[in-house]
């Protein structure tokens, strides 16, 4: 007896107790955290997987998007990208909203996205959800024509430390380090990247970045979680961000900075609130000279966002899904270059939203859902509603029947322009001019999606077909205002465009074996080019593809990555470009005692150049020509 | 005495062991002369609860879910007269030398049981077996009160019954094998064996190896089986453990209600109050000649089972309804 009790201690210790059955737990998958089926959701979404990050070799965020039916990319100055669905896009889409967990980083002068700036590397990014058509009934601001949802890995998932380089041809040069923690109380990872390199050989387009990132996700109690996020950013850009490549020695100083705290509290199962609040901080810096006499004009732009979420989430019943919304949003920009003005302005949004998703039937579910934005910067109220009827008939196929109108508030920049030359301060030419406050662009959208998923088979297809109406676009007309200036050619924004595009789309995906896969993206897009509809026929590509194939060799992993986009010419771009590229990887992991080794060749372009979609000055007719470069990485504990 | 009059007595009878239960003082009778005969009539008529068996319920001082299977355990049997129960807070505790039998509820409460001086029986109740036989081990040839228990877990077959219910598609089950369940690997075996559905596991001996485990094992399996584990069922490793698995679109089948709001898909278990009304059912069938003797160990017959139909629908598995799973299991057939 003396014996157990002198060692009862070790009863409890090490050894499971009635706790470890009975005991709360944590809710790890929350409401939030579930993402809809496919097959159930209101709209087409394509999700990019890790894997297929990884596969793909791309070292540039934006990149990625190829993978999607109907995106495109294309890179401007050289060392800045831009990325566009449907075309019909200068160098600042701004049709698309941009949200890294929920945050969105979009920049509120322009509304495009400085995708090269985020404070975010790949290593981050857990996957992409990124929804092809309006969706502004659920993100509001921007998402005329697609949404694309980041999602970064849970800190749980990187704890130990990793090391990362990269060397290859242009320059290319990229040290990653991450160290990460846990505990019962949560976990957390920082991470620090520093990378340069340069896209073309002939112009000046060397780019420089430092990027240090923090998440940390706690767990106040069983019910409640909390997701801290920090970044910063810094580059050091030669040729422009603004897109105005004037002299050889143009470069962009950008820097960026972001907080993003997200408190979870589960209800119950399926139920939860979540309170957000989000601060994005950008700048760049950039001297523009012109032909004397001429001043030169300031690149320099200051964006601030803060905002404040509220949602609710009832995903608790089996016939009856909702949500609930609301949000305070303030916008600040400092644009002296285009707003004539070192103040800043601001606009100041309030945001409502709600869904409901009705089941009546195993066979059926039902989505209703809009969105109320107000804006002080105009005044307006908008509201982008959507409907949609998803009829899953069999046990792998599915129907989707959707319409639905979005709108994007085009952001601070149209409704305050004031762009003008100056001689010694004094006004010498009128450019642009904003006579009035704009109304919201929208789009009108049907379509019809078809799914199919058969786990057995390995096999799914994503199906679209839509018409969409996009109207009350904002182009520049001539105004006589005033008329003395040089050119007489002041021009103002006015609502005043629309076209019509029709397309088809898919996505394909093949698992014929575990780790083997193969994912074949496929869009045609038909536009209104009748005489006197806007923008040049070459606006819409007519077609693109993009094939991504991976596959286990011996020991190793082979991955080949195949993109084809037809003619397309850029708003803004003076040549037409037409590219066929294909990218091939080999990927070698070997298990060590701490850790994982993993060895990576990618050859980019390896059978010809991709001409780049924005050519001017010393960017004219640049292709990307072949390159390639390795990487090692080791995760250790 | 009418039938009426003595149910009346053993209410009196219980409504006192309802005062130890609160750990309230018992109250002194002041002796009166219609007490006395009370009293007289009592022994007379309950003659046969002075031979009743006493049992004694060990319960840690404060928790809901001891409270819960206490309450059951009692509700089931107080009623019988042959039966004196009472409940000690674990604060409270003095061990008679009247007690044939000791309840305790949870490690804690076992613990502080097995150190006591005597002989009497064991058999614990809210503990897991793997305790159980480390307790056993742990006392060795010198033990002096006989253990057995009612254990907390739901055997191994059963779970894969209830895989075979749940997700007839699934024909490949993988477990990540920790030092605390390294030791069911054949059992695991033989409930494959029977249910048809093939079995996959991955050694963790550290934490640092259970992603890499996890990941090396989902490319065989259809679902995860998560058994309770020091290091793979941990609360910082079930973090790991449900993104991971959710990224990869693969079910987990766990132990515990709690668990399955976590967000595993399916949890098969049995609650406090299922155990306890078990216990009760099980005391009053034990073969009481020539003294108690304690039921064996075993493991629950009776079993509930949990889905978290957020998870399904977000993993776009179509379950059956749960009536329908449960019976399935229970008869054990094949859907």
């Amino acid at each position: 007896m003396a014996a157990f009790v002198s060692s009862a201690p070790a009863l409890a210790e090490g050894t499971l107790s009635e706790q470890d059955f009975l005991s709360d737990s944590p809710v790890v998958l929350s409401a939030s955290r579930l993402a809809q089926p496919l097959s159930r959701a209101p709209a087409a979404v394509t999700v990019i997987s890790r894997e297929m990050i990884e596969a793909s070799g791309f070292r540039q965020l934006v990149d990625v998007l190829r993978l999607v039916p109907g995106f495109l990319v294309g890179w401007s100055g050289g060392n800045t990208p831009a990325a566009t669905y449907l075309g019909l896009s200068d160098a600042f889409p701004h049709w698309m909203q941009v949200m890294v967990d929920g945050r969105s980083v979009y920049n509120p002068a322009y509304g495009q996205t400085d995708w090269r700036g985020i404070p975010l590397t790949l290593d981050d990014v857990d996957h992409i959800e990124v929804v092809r058509g309006p969706n502004a009934a659920n993100d509001g601001l921007n998402s005329m024509i697609g949404t694309i949802h980041i999602y970064t890995r849970h800190s749980a998932t990187t704890v130990g430390d990793m090391v990362e380089v990269l060397a290859g041809d242009s320059l290319t040069r990229e040290l990653d380090v991450r160290h990460g923690e846990a505990s019962q109380g949560g976990s957390w990872r920082l991470g620090a990247v520093g990378r340069e390199d340069e896209r073309h050989a002939v112009a000046q387009d060397r780019a420089e970045d430092a990027q240090l990132s923090f998440r940390g996700d706690f767990s106040a109690s069983t019910q409640d979680s909390l997701m801290v996020q920090v970044g910063l950013s810094r580059g050091l850009w030669r040729g422009t961000n603004v897109g105005q490549l004037a002299y050889d020695d143009q470069h962009a100083e950008y820097q960026s900075g972001f907080g993003n705290l997200i408190w979870t509290h589960a209800i119950g199962e399926g139920r939860e609130w979540s309170a957000q609040l989000s601060h994005n901080d950008d700048q760049s810096r950039e001297a523009i000279p012109l032909p004397a006499p001429l001043d030169p004009i300031s690149g320099n732009f200051h964006t601030t966002i803060s905002a404040a979420t509220l949602t609710y989430l009832d995903r608790s019943a089996s016939r009856w899904r909702s949500s609930l919304s609301g949000e305070y949003r303030v916008h600040e920009v400092q644009l002296p270059g285009l707003f004539a003005t070192n103040n800043y302005l601001r606009d100041d949004i309030l945001r409502l939203s709600g869904a409901v998703e009705w089941n009546p039937f195993p066979a059926l579910v039902g989505h209703a859902g809009a969105m109320l934005e107000r804006h002080t910067d105009t005044g307006r109220v908008d509201v982008s509603p959507r409907l949609a009827l998803n009829w899953l008939p069999a046990r792998d196929h599915a129907f989707r029947l959707g319409v639905s109108r979005g709108t994007t508030s085009l952001e601070l920049y149209a409704n305050n322009t004031d762009i003008r030359y100056t001689v010694g301060g004094a006004l010498y030419d009128q450019l642009i001019k904003s006579t009035q406050k704009l109304g919201a662009e929208k789009i009108d959208n049907v379509e019809l999606g078809y799914l199919f998923n058969s786990a057995s088979a390995g096999l799914s297809l994503d199906a679209r077909v839509y018409h969409d109406h996009l109207f009350d676009l904002a182009s520049l007309v001539p105004i006589g205002y005033p008329s003395s200036f040089s050119s007489g050619q002041t021009q103002t924004y006015t609502n005043s465009s629309a076209v019509s595009v029709d397309g088809l789309e898919f996505q394909a995906t093949w698992h014929p074996v575990s780790k083997g896969w193969v994912t074949l993206s496929q869009s045609w897009i038909s536009r209104d080019s009748s005489p006197g509809a806007p923008y040049h026929p070459l606006a819409t590509p007519h077609y693109s593809t993009s094939l991504l194939a991976a596959y286990p060799v011996a020991t190793a992993y082979a991955s080949i990555g195949i993109y084809h986009v037809d003619r397309i010419e850029w708003i803004s771009g003076d040549y037409e470009s037409r590219y066929h590229r294909v990218d091939l990887r080999l990927e070698k992991d070997w298990r060590v005692q701490d850790g994982v080794v993993k060895a990576a060749l990618v050859l980019q372009s390896a059978f010809g150049g991709e001409v780049e979609s924005f050519s001017e000055y010393l960017y004219k007719n640049q292709r990307l020509e072949h390159r390639g470069y390795l990487h090692l990485r080791y995760e250790f504990s | 005495m009418s039938s009426q009059g003595r149910f009346k007595i053993l209410l009196a009878l219980r409504a006192h062991v309802r005062h130890l239960w609160c750990g309230q003082a018992w109250p002194r009778p002041r002796l009166t002369a219609a007490r006395v005969a009370i009293a007289a009539l009592c022994l007379l008529v309950l003659g046969p609860c002075l031979a009743a068996t006493n049992v004694t319920i060990v319960v840690p001082d404060s928790g809901a879910i001891y409270r819960e299977t206490a309450d059951a355990l009692y509700a089931g049997i107080a009623e019988d007269a042959s039966w004196q129960v009472r409940i000690q807070a674990m604060s409270e505790r003095r061990a008679s030398p009247r007690e044939e039998l000791v309840i305790p509820l949870g490690i804690s409460a076992l613990q502080a049981v097995l150190g006591e001086e005597g002989s009497t029986p064991v058999w614990a109740l809210l503990v897991p077996r793997e305790a159980i036989e480390r307790a056993g081990q742990l006392q060795g040839s010198r033990a002096s009160h006989p253990l057995s228990a009612l254990y907390l877990d739901q055997p191994i077959e059963r779970s894969f019954r209830m895989m075979r219910a749940a997700l007839p598609g699934a024909t490949r089950a993988g477990v990540l094998l920790g030092p605390g369940s390294i030791g069911q690997l054949e059992a695991l075996r033989a409930a494959s064996k029977a249910s048809g559905i093939t079995l996959e596991v991955e050694p963790v001996r550290r934490s640092e190896e259970l992603l890499p485990s996890l990941e090396a094992l989902s490319m065989r399996v259809d679902l995860i089986l998560l058994l309770p584990d020091t290091l793979v069922s941990s609360r910082s490793s079930l973090q790991l453990l449900l993104l991971r698995t959710y990224q990869l679109h693969l079910p987990v089948v766990s132990y515990s209600l709690q668990l399955n709001q976590a967000g595993t898909m399916l949890a098969l278990y049995a609650a406090p109050g299922q155990i306890g009304r078990e216990a009760a059912a099980r005391l009053l069938a034990a073969d009481r000649k020539r003294g108690l003797h304690p039921p064996a160990s075993d493991y629950p017959e009776s079993f509930t089972v949990a889905i978290n139909r957020s998870v399904a629908l977000s993993l776009d598995i179509a379950l059956p309804p749960d009536d329908l799973i449960h019976q399935r299991i229970e008869k054990g057939a094949a859907p």
